[in-house]
């Protein structure tokens, strides 16, 4: 069974592999953190393409095991094929224009007591996560009800799997669709697959952050990044709660860094890496509902940013290249959501109770307070810290003008009154949802913001770094 | 100085940093079931030690292995697979069921439904009592034989007041079956908060107890 489970991750994780680098550039230099970088990538691109085609196959064909296996061969050869052909014309390479080589700063000690506590919190989270994911193997009630159950369907419902969503909610099938396919390989539900799958997105999530600070920023910012992500107890929780938002908060992350890396990608002339965050927003949408909401704030964040700063030939050529990513998973969500889901509880409802409810000026008020009593307790205070950090260092010690911070800090927001909204059309009770919401959803964005936040910040330099770098200024 | 090379701005800077995840993991710790489970066994066998001689304690293990439902397992799954192991084998998958049970009916937290279609899929259930076999989910074996017209009642409409729904139903020992799935339209809702005489499950008949307050029933022919 072992054998079984990793030949269906493996064959998942090595066809995302070679498409992430398919579109990615090289770098010159050899460098840790990218090869770690495109590891990570690899884990949610290669999960989230084969769920998508999982469920196009049960679709299409009657399940059966071996079926799929020659499927997804089939899939992998062709991501091979794929990598072979895009080397002709991908002829970027990553040009880090933002800060200094990693080399340049010299090793501390105060910054390797940071690492040290970095590597033993990582080490403590992988058994704290192990521990509990045995003691609660199902995961938490939302995992139970959602996720775990869609794939239970998928799996024992054979080719009557369809009927299930009478009963379920309209959330997309990214992780059902991940674990029925593992399930499908073993021919038994067994919990060790969503345990994995939670375990391989939250620590993908991690090195995912701590790789993209590094490449951008150098490895200390790398490492506090990481240090806070993993400090953030919520973050952990949820994933040993099997809960989605720590998966679709990993395809947040990758999208915003796909979009500074590219910033980065200083040569030739193909933007391939445009193509990549088209799927991870596309696989964003196919994770949870809220990924749809991110899909609007992508596209209305880029035409406010991007359009007046790069004229709108560039911005629609980048924009067209983003949706050849992005179209082909959205077609699967609009399929799933048109021919398979049941209509949404939200959007189902009446447009008269819209405008009543946009009307209601109390509805305001009771979200905003809640939204910001979630948002100062959130991670124990963690944006107060944040925020002092930020006074104590100051802003980042390279100044230019950099459009792509600001795109990801719009996109973030529009994400914020996104949920507002939501929240004001809601027809559940409005205190309780907010309540037991908001903070997990903000949780989907806590990566994202960390990794902006660690751009925007100064590193913690010596003294002889700071003087060494004026000069060089 | 301690940190000759860093501004002492760095230095706090730092520091905050390295003291964050004390902060969070001792935070985490006092509510954690791990820690909190592990501290109450540590305490118990310290306490059983002490205070009772080996031979005695030999005995408190075996009896201790007797399953006594606890509060907090009509949330766990393993629980639920336990209990809906045999009447699994006893339903056809592809159909669709009804459901009822005691702990408010439709007015309760629908964790006990989610988890009994959790443990029970693919089979579809839903909850009301139009359908051919029903399942039924009672918080003890005794409330099955007890089931008669009288003591099940038919709720027109899903009120918004579930606290009052709730203890009413409690209070007056009625097992409140919910509306036919997806007419949430609200029919009446009479002098009683909606709660009426159930017409349809005076042709109820129980098929199988299966035990820990799992029962299958069949709607026979009308009387």
């Amino acid at each position: 069974m072992i054998f079984l489970v990793v030949l269906s991750f493996s064959m998942s994780m090595a066809t995302g592999y070679f498409f992430t680098i398919s579109f990615l550039p090289d770098r010159r230099e050899t460098s840790y953190s990218y090869a770690l970088l495109k590891i990570c990538l690899s884990v949610g691109v290669g999960l989230g393409i084969t769920s998508c085609l999982f469920i196009l196959w049960l679709i299409t064909f009657n399940p059966d095991t071996i079926a799929l296996i020659i499927f997804d061969s089939f899939l992998l050869i062709t991501s091979i094929v794929l990598f072979k052909y895009m080397i002709k014309f991908n002829n970027n390479s990553l040009l880090i224009k933002a800060t200094l080589p990693d080399a340049y700063l010299k090793p501390s000690w105060m910054i390797s007591v940071v690492t040290a506590l970095f590597l033993i919190l990582l080490g403590g989270s992988v058994i704290v996560f192990l521990i509990k994911s045995i003691k609660t193997p199902h995961g938490y009630l939302d995992a139970i009800t959602g996720w775990n159950m869609k794939a239970r369907f998928l799996f024992r419902g054979g080719e009557l799997w369809e009927t299930a969503f009478t009963v379920l909610t309209d959330s997309p099938l990214l992780i059902p669709g991940t674990v029925a396919r593992v399930w499908y390989y073993i021919g038994s539900d067994t919990t060790i697959v969503p345990i994995a799958v939670a375990f391989l997105f939250s620590f993908s999530t991690v090195g995912l952050l701590y790789s993209s600070v590094s490449i951008l920023r150098g490895r200390s910012q790398g490492v506090l990044a990481g240090l806070l992500l993993l400090s953030t107890i919520i973050f952990l929780q949820s994933g040993i709660n099997q809960a989605a938002d720590v998966p679709v908060g990993f395809f947040y992350l990758a999208t915003i860094v796909l979009f500074h890396l590219k910033d980065n990608s200083s040569k030739g002339k193909n933007d391939f890496m445009l193509i990549l965050a088209g799927i991870t927003t596309g696989l964003a949408s196919w994770t949870k509902p809220e990924g749809s909401l991110f899909i609007v704030s992508v596209v209305m964040a880029s035409a406010l940013i991007f359009l007046p700063a790069k004229g709108f030939k560039k911005y629609f050529k980048d924009l067209l290249i983003w949706g050849i990513g992005l179209i082909p998973v959205l077609a699967v969500v609009i399929y799933f959501k048109t021919q398979i889901a049941s209509p949404s509880y939200i959007f189902g409802q009446d447009w008269t109770v819209f405008i009543n409810k946009l009307a209601d000026s109390t509805r305001y008020l009771i979200i905003t307070q809640m939204m910001v009593r979630t948002l100062v307790t959130f991670g124990d205070g963690v944006l107060f810290l944040l925020a002092l950090y930020l006074i104590l260092m100051g802003k980042k010690y390279i100044i230019r003008d950099d459009i792509v911070t600001t795109f990801s800090i719009v996109v973030l927001c529009f994400m914020l009154i996104g949920y507002f909204f939501i929240y004001v059309i809601n027809p559940i009770d409005l205190s309780f949802v907010v309540k037991v919401s908001f903070k997990r959803l903000f949780l989907q964005l806590w990566p994202s913001i960390i990794f902006i936040f660690f751009l925007i910040a100064k590193p913690p330099l010596t003294i002889e770094d700071i003087k060494a770098n004026e000069k060089m200024i | 100085m301690i940190f000759p090379k860093y501004s002492t701005r760095t230095i706090i800077g730092i520091i905050l940093f390295i003291i964050y995840p004390f902060i969070t993991y001792c935070h985490w710790f006092t509510y954690s079931t791990v820690i909190s489970s592990l501290v109450t066994k540590v305490k118990s066998l310290v306490t059983e030690q002490t205070s009772r001689p080996i031979e005695n304690l030999k005995n408190y293990n075996t009896n201790s292995k007797k399953p006594t439902p606890k509060a907090g397992n009509f949330a766990n799954p393993i629980y639920y697979e336990q209990r809906f192991k045999y009447l699994k084998s006893e339903v056809p998958k592809d159909m669709i069921v009804g459901y009822m049970t005691d702990r408010g009916g439709v007015y309760s937290t629908p964790i006990d439904w989610w988890l009994t279609q959790y443990v029970l899929t693919p089979l579809v259930i839903y909850r009301d009592i139009d359908r051919e076999l029903i399942i039924g989910n009672f918080s003890n074996s005794g409330i099955i034989s007890e089931i008669t017209p009288d003591t099940i009642y038919c709720s027109n409409y899903y009120s918004s007041e579930k606290g009052h729904m709730y203890q009413l139903s409690n209070e007056r020992g009625l097992i409140l079956v919910g509306p036919k799935h997806g007419s949430t339209a609200h029919v009446t809702q009479g002098a009683d908060g909606g709660i009426m005489k159930c017409s349809s499950v005076n042709n109820l008949i129980l098929l199988k107890d299966f035990g820990d307050g799992v029962a299958l029933f069949k709607r026979g022919k009308a009387k």
